[in-house]
C-alpha cells in the first residue's frame, strides 16, 4: 500500500535564489546552504541518500546545477546536518490527519460570553445613504430586507441584563475588562434616541469586572448634531469615507445627490471644535473600488486630516449571479492597488498593519514560528507532538470577540457574516440563546469541511472565515469546498512570498514583531 | 575558504548570549556549547558575533574575501560548522542578502502592551494564568517533626505552628473555590497543620464536590494511623493523599497508613524528603521492603537544606555545564526563562491566617477577605515579586551567558541564600 504521506519540512526557493526550509511542525524557518537544500530536494525526489552517497567517487567533486563543484566531505557534512534536523524533528511524515481538531461544547461558549470583548448593536436597518457597494445592497445575496426597522431599547437593556450575569461570573477570567458597546447600522445615528438611552443605562450598570467603552461606525451625515454626545461619552468613532470627492461617488443620498460635501463640512466641524477628541478619537474607514485607489485614498486622508485610514477591498462572498460582471468592474484588489502606488514604500511604511499585505505576512511571522505565545499560558504549554486546532478554518468560537445583534433582534456571532448564521434572539423581555444547540450547529457546520481542513498545509495557520464559504456555496449545505485549500507546493509558494518579501524588507519583520499586537 | 566574498550566518536555533564577560552560543538540537571570553585572542570573534545578533543584521553578515580568509574567522567559522551552529554561503549562490527568521520572543497579550493601550487592562484573561492554589486550611498537628517549620518552605509539605491557632474557614475555602472556577486549576493542595483534625470537617466534602480539579492532600502518617474514620473523604478518582516521608519515622506506623488507605481504595503517593545521599539510599532499600507487603505507588525524592547539607546539594542539585548536554534545554525553554519564573508563576499560597502569597519566601500579596483572589492575582502580576522573577533580573545570574539556560529561581535559592547555585563561574 502506497503511503500518501508528505514531509513536515518545506524547502523552498526564493526568487533571488535564495534556500529555506521550513519545518511545520517545529516551526522553525532555517536559511539552507544550496548543498544542503540539494541533499534535500534529492530525498524528497526518492532518493535513498543513505544508498546515494557511498556510492559517489570520494575523490572527485559532485557538480550541482546553480552552484557548481561540491567535494565529497562537504555532501558528508551536509547530510550529518541534515540527520541531525532529523533526529530533532524536522522531516517527520505527515500523513492526512496530521492536524486534529475538536469539537465545540456549550462550555466553551459560555466561557467565550463571559469573556467577551464586544457587543455590537445594529441601531437601525435604515440609512440616509444608499452606496452602490453596499454590503446589503444590490451586489449581495445575503442582504436580508432592509425594512428601516429600528432596534427597541428594552430589548437591548433586557440582553444587557442577560450578559451581566456572565461578565460577572467568575468565568470572567479578568479584572477590569474593556467591552465595547458598538452602535452600528444602516446608519446608527439615524435612531440616535437608542445610543443615548443605551449609553446611560450602560454607565449606571454596575459590572463587578468589566467596564464599558462606547464606539460609533457612521457615516458622518448626521454627526454636526450628535457630535457634543459622542465626544462627551468618550466615543471612538469610526467615519466611513472613501477619499476625495470622485473617490466618494459611490456614497450617494438616495436621490442620487453625492454626500462628499456634507460630510467633509462635518468632520471639518467636528475637527475645529474638538481637535483631541478628533486626534484621538476619530479613524476612518475606506472601502477600496474602481473609483479610488490605495495611493488616492492615502495622499487624501494625509493631507487634508493627518491620519491613515483602514482599507477595505469589497467583500466577495455571496455575489448575486447576475451582478457579477458589475461587482468585478467595480472590484479592486487592495494589494495590486498598494503595488501600482507612486509611493509604494512610504504607504506601505505608514499604513504598515492597516495594508491586507503586511496583515498576511504578519500572520506568517505570529504562525509560522516557535517564539510568538498568545500569552503566557501558552508559553508554558507543552509542545505538543502533533498540530492541534481547536476547530476547523479559523471562525472565531461565538461570542468569542463579538456579539452582534441585528435591528430586529436577531444574534449573530458576527456583523459580516449572512444573517441566516442566527444563533439567538433577544426580544423586550427575554434572551434566547441556547448554548448547547449552539454548539451543535456549529459542530455540524465544522462537519462539513473537517476532512478536507485534515488534509489541508494551511490548515495549522488557517485564518479563512467559515461562514463566507457556507454561504458563498448557498446555505444549506451539505459538503463545502474552501477555495485555498492548498496542497505543499502551494503552501510552499505562498510561505515563499513572505520570505521573499522580508529578504526586500528585513525591517518589517522587526517592526511587525516589536509594533504588532494581536487583541484576544 | 576561497579568496571570494561570503555572507556568513548564525542559524536561527542556536541561542546566542552575549553579556560583558564574552559570549555563548548553544545549539539545543545537540547540546553543544561555544564559550568565548572577553580578551585579546577572542577580539575577532567576538565582534562578528556582535555584528551578527544586532536585530537589523538577522543573523547574517558579509564577509570580504580578506575577512573570510582572516585565521581568527576561518577558525570561527569552523568551529560553527562543527557544531551546527552556522555557516558561510557563497555570496555569488543569490542576488540578495539571505533573510533570517530569527527569534524574538513574543507575548501577544505582554502585560506592558497591555498597560499601555487604553483599551486593555493588565488584568484582561488573567485568571488564566491562576494553575495551583496550595491552601492551608490549619496550622495545628500534634506531631513533632525535626524541621517542621522549615519543610513547606522548600518542598510540598504541611507545617504546624508552636502556638496561635489560625482556621480558614469553608466559607473562606468556597470563595476560593468559587472565584477560581474559570481557571481551570490544573490542581488544588491541600495542607495543614494535620488536616484531619480540621474542625469543620463535613463541610469539606460538598465544597470538593463543586470542582472538578485534582486534589491533593498533605497527611503526616502519623496522623492517617490516629484518623482511619476521617479518610472516605478521599475516595475519589481525583483526589490524590501525598505522604511527606522524613527521616526518622517508625516503619511499622509507616506501613500500616500505607495500608489504611490501600484497603479504604485511596490514591496516595509519597514525597520524600532527602537531606544526604545515605539518606536516600536508606529511604530508597526501606521502600523496597515495604513494597513487599504493602503498596508504594510514586515517589518523588526531593531534597531538603537544612543549613549543613551544602555538599549533598553541591553533589545533586548544583548546576555544570555538563548539565546542558544531558538535558539539552529548548529553545522554548530558554523563552520561559527569559520571561517569566517557572517554578512560581501561576500559583498560589494560602495560608490558614488567610494570608496570600505567591511564593512563601517573598511579602505576603494580601489577605483573603480584605482582597479577592483576582485582586490577589493582578497584585502579583503587577509587582511580579515572584512570577516574573527571572534570573536577568538577579545578581550574579544577570551578568552570566548561562542565565537563560538555567532553570528558574525557586525556593532552594531562597533556603541556601544565593542564586548561583551552579559550577558555572569561576567562584563557586
Amino acid at each position: 500500500m502506497k503511503c500518501e504521506c508528505m514531509s513536515s519540512t518545506i524547502s523552498i526557493e526564493t526568487p533571488r535564489k535564495n534556500k529555506y526550509l521550513f519545518d511545520q511542525l517545529e516551526k522553525i524557518t532555517l536559511l539552507s546552504h544550496p548543498v544542503m537544500y540539494f541533499l534535500v530536494c534529492l530525498k524528497k525526489e526518492g532518493t535513498d541518500l543513505e544508498k546515494w552517497i557511498p556510492r559517489l567517487d570520494r575523490d572527485k567533486e559532485i557538480m550541482i546545477d546553480d552552484y557548481g563543484p561540491v567535494s565529497f566531505p562537504d555532501i558528508l557534512y551536509y547530510k550529518s546536518k541534515l540527520d541531525l534536523l532529523e533526529q530533532n524533528g524536522f522531516f517527520k511524515p505527515v500523513a492526512p490527519g496530521w492536524i486534529s481538531f475538536s469539537s465545540l461544547s456549550a462550555g466553551d461558549i459560555e466561557n467565550a460570553i463571559s469573556n467577551i470583548k464586544q457587543i455590537t448593536l445594529e441601531v437601525t436597518d435604515s440609512c440616509n445613504l444608499n452606496c452602490e457597494y453596499c454590503g446589503y445592497g444590490k451586489f449581495y445575496t445575503n442582504a436580508a430586507g432592509r425594512s428601516n426597522k429600528n432596534l427597541d431599547p428594552a430589548s437591548v437593556k433586557t440582553l444587557l441584563i442577560y450578559l451581566k450575569q456572565f461578565l460577572d461570573s467568575p468565568l470572567n477570567q479578568s479584572l477590569d475588562r474593556t467591552v465595547f458597546l458598538s452602535f452600528y447600522g444602516g446608519e446608527p445615528l439615524l435612531n440616535f434616541s437608542l445610543i443615548e438611552e443605551t449609553v446611560q443605562y450602560a454607565k449606571q450598570m454596575d459590572l463587578k469586572r468589566a467596564h464599558f467603552r462606547f464606539s460609533i461606525t457612521t457615516n458622518a451625515v448626521l454627526l454636526d448634531k450628535y457630535m457634543d454626545f459622542l465626544v462627551m461619552e468618550n466615543f471612538t468613532v469610526y467615519i466611513s469615507l472613501d477619499g476625495n470627492e470622485i473617490n466618494q461617488s459611490y456614497r450617494v443620498y438616495h436621490n442620487g445627490r453625492p454626500s462628499f460635501q456634507n460630510i467633509i463640512d462635518n468632520i471639518l466641524l467636528l475637527r475645529e471644535k474638538y481637535p483631541g477628541f478628533f486626534k484621538e478619537n476619530v479613524q476612518f474607514n475606506s472601502v477600496l473600488h474602481n473609483r479610488n485607489s490605495v495611493q488616492e485614498i492615502y495622499d487624501f486622508f494625509k493631507n487634508r486630516f493627518d491620519k491613515t485610514p483602514r482599507i477595505l477591498a469589497l467583500n466577495t462572498y455571496g455575489i448575486k449571479e447576475e451582478f457579477k460582471d458589475k461587482f468585478r468592474n467595480t472590484y479592486k484588489n487592495p494589494k495590486e492597488s498598494l503595488l501600482e502606488s507612486n509611493d509604494y514604500s512610504k504607504i506601505e511604511e505608514e499604513m504598515f498593519i492597516r495594508l491586507g499585505n503586511i496583515q498576511e505576512h504578519a500572520t506568517f511571522v505570529f504562525q509560522s514560528t516557535n517564539f510568538c505565545f498568545m500569552n503566557y499560558k501558552d508559553l508554558l504549554a507543552p509542545v505538543p507532538k502533533k498540530v492541534i486546532r481547536p476547530y476547523p478554518t479559523g471562525t472565531c468560537i461565538p461570542f468569542s470577540q463579538k456579539l452582534f445583534v441585528t435591528a430586529k433582534g436577531d444574534i449573530l456571532s458576527c456583523e459580516r457574516i449572512s444573517q441566516e448564521f442566527v444563533l439567538g434572539h433577544v426580544s423586550l423581555e427575554t434572551v434566547s440563546l441556547d448554548f448547547e444547540s449552539i454548539a451543535q450547529k456549529y459542530n455540524h457546520w465544522f462537519d462539513l469541511i473537517r476532512e478536507q481542513c485534515s488534509r489541508c498545509s494551511l490548515a495549522a495557520t488557517c485564518t479563512q472565515c467559515l461562514f463566507f464559504l457556507i454561504h458563498s456555496q448557498q446555505y444549506p449545505a451539505k459538503k463545502v469546498v474552501c477555495p485555498l485549500s492548498k496542497n505543499p507546493s502551494l503552501f510552499a509558494r505562498s510561505f515563499a512570498e513572505s520570505i521573499d518579501y522580508f529578504e526586500k524588507n528585513p525591517s518589517m519583520y522587526d517592526k511587525i514583531l516589536k509594533e504588532v499586537h494581536i487583541e484576544s | 575558504m576561497k579568496h571570494i566574498p561570503y555572507w556568513l550566518y548564525i542559524d536561527s536555533y542556536v541561542h546566542i548570549s552575549i553579556k560583558k564577560s564574552g559570549a555563548l552560543l548553544y545549539n539545543p538540537l545537540n547540546g553543544n556549547i561555544l564559550e568565548y571570553s572577553c580578551n585579546d585572542e577572542n577580539k575577532t570573534i567576538l565582534s562578528l558575533i556582535r555584528k551578527l545578533s544586532t536585530f537589523k543584521n538577522h543573523r547574517v553578515i558579509s564577509l570580504t574575501p580578506e575577512q573570510a580568509t582572516q585565521v581568527e574567522t576561518v577558525k570561527f567559522i569552523e568551529q560553527l560548522r562543527i557544531n551546527f551552529m552556522g555557516d558561510v554561503i557563497e555570496k555569488s549562490a543569490s542576488s540578495v542578502k539571505p533573510f533570517q527568521v530569527i527569534p524574538y520572543v513574543k507575548i501577544q497579550r505582554d502585560m506592558n502592551i497591555l498597560k499601555k493601550n487604553p483599551n486593555t487592562s493588565p488584568g484582561d484573561k488573567m485568571m488564566t494564568y491562576l494553575d495551583e492554589l496550595i491552601i492551608f486550611i490549619n496550622n495545628r498537628c500534634s506531631q513533632s517533626c525535626p524541621s517542621c517549620d522549615r519543610y513547606f518552605l522548600q518542598v510540598p509539605c504541611c507545617t504546624a505552628k508552636p502556638a496561635g491557632e489560625s482556621i480558614l474557614s469553608p466559607r473562606q475555602i468556597a470563595s476560593i473555590l468559587e472565584e477560581t472556577r474559570g481557571s481551570h486549576l490544573d490542581a488544588i493542595h491541600i495542607s495543614g497543620g494535620d488536616i484531619l483534625s480540621y474542625p469543620y470537617w463535613d463541610e469539606l466534602e460538598p465544597l470538593l464536590e463543586k470542582t472538578d480539579t485534582p486534589v491533593f492532600f498533605y497527611i503526616h502518617y502519623l496522623n492517617i494511623v490516629e484518623h482511619p474514620g476521617r479518610l472516605n473523604l478521599f475516595k475519589k478518582d481525583r483526589l490524590t493523599v501525598r505522604i511527606p516521608v522524613i527521616f526518622p519515622f517508625d516503619e511499622e506506623k509507616m506501613k500500616r497508613a500505607f495500608l489504611n488507605l490501600y484497603e479504604a481504595g485511596i490514591q496516595y503517593d509519597l514525597i520524600a524528603i532527602i537531606q544526604s545521599n545515605e539518606e536516600y539510599a536508606l529511604l530508597r532499600e526501606i521502600l523496597e521492603r515495604l513494597s513487599d507487603s504493602v503498596s508504594i505507588p510514586g515517589v518523588m525524592y526531593l531534597p531538603f537544606y537544612n543549613g549543613s547539607n551544602t555538599g549533598f546539594f553541591k553533589d545533586i542539585f548544583y548546576v555544570t555545564r555538563g548539565d546542558f548536554k544531558d538535558k539539552r534545554p529548548q529553545n522554548r525553554d530558554i523563552y520561559v526563562n527569559s520571561t517569566l519564573n517557572r517554578v512560581f508563576f501561576g500559583k498560589l499560597w494560602i495560608k490558614a491566617d488567610g494570608s496570600v502569597y505567591s511564593n512563601l519566601h517573598s511579602s505576603k500579596i494580601g489577605k483573603i477577605g480584605e482582597y479577592s483572589v483576582y485582586d490577589c492575582v493582578f497584585r502579583e502580576l503587577q509587582r511580579g515579586e515572584s512570577w516574573w522573577k527571572t534570573r536577568k533580573r538577579v545578581l550574579p545570574c544577570k551578568n552570566c551567558n548561562y542565565e537563560g539556560l538555567c532553570p528558574s529561581i525557586s525556593a532552594y535559592n531562597y533556603a541556601i541564600g544565593r542564586y548561583d547555585l551552579c559550577f558555572l563561574s569561576q567562584d563557586n
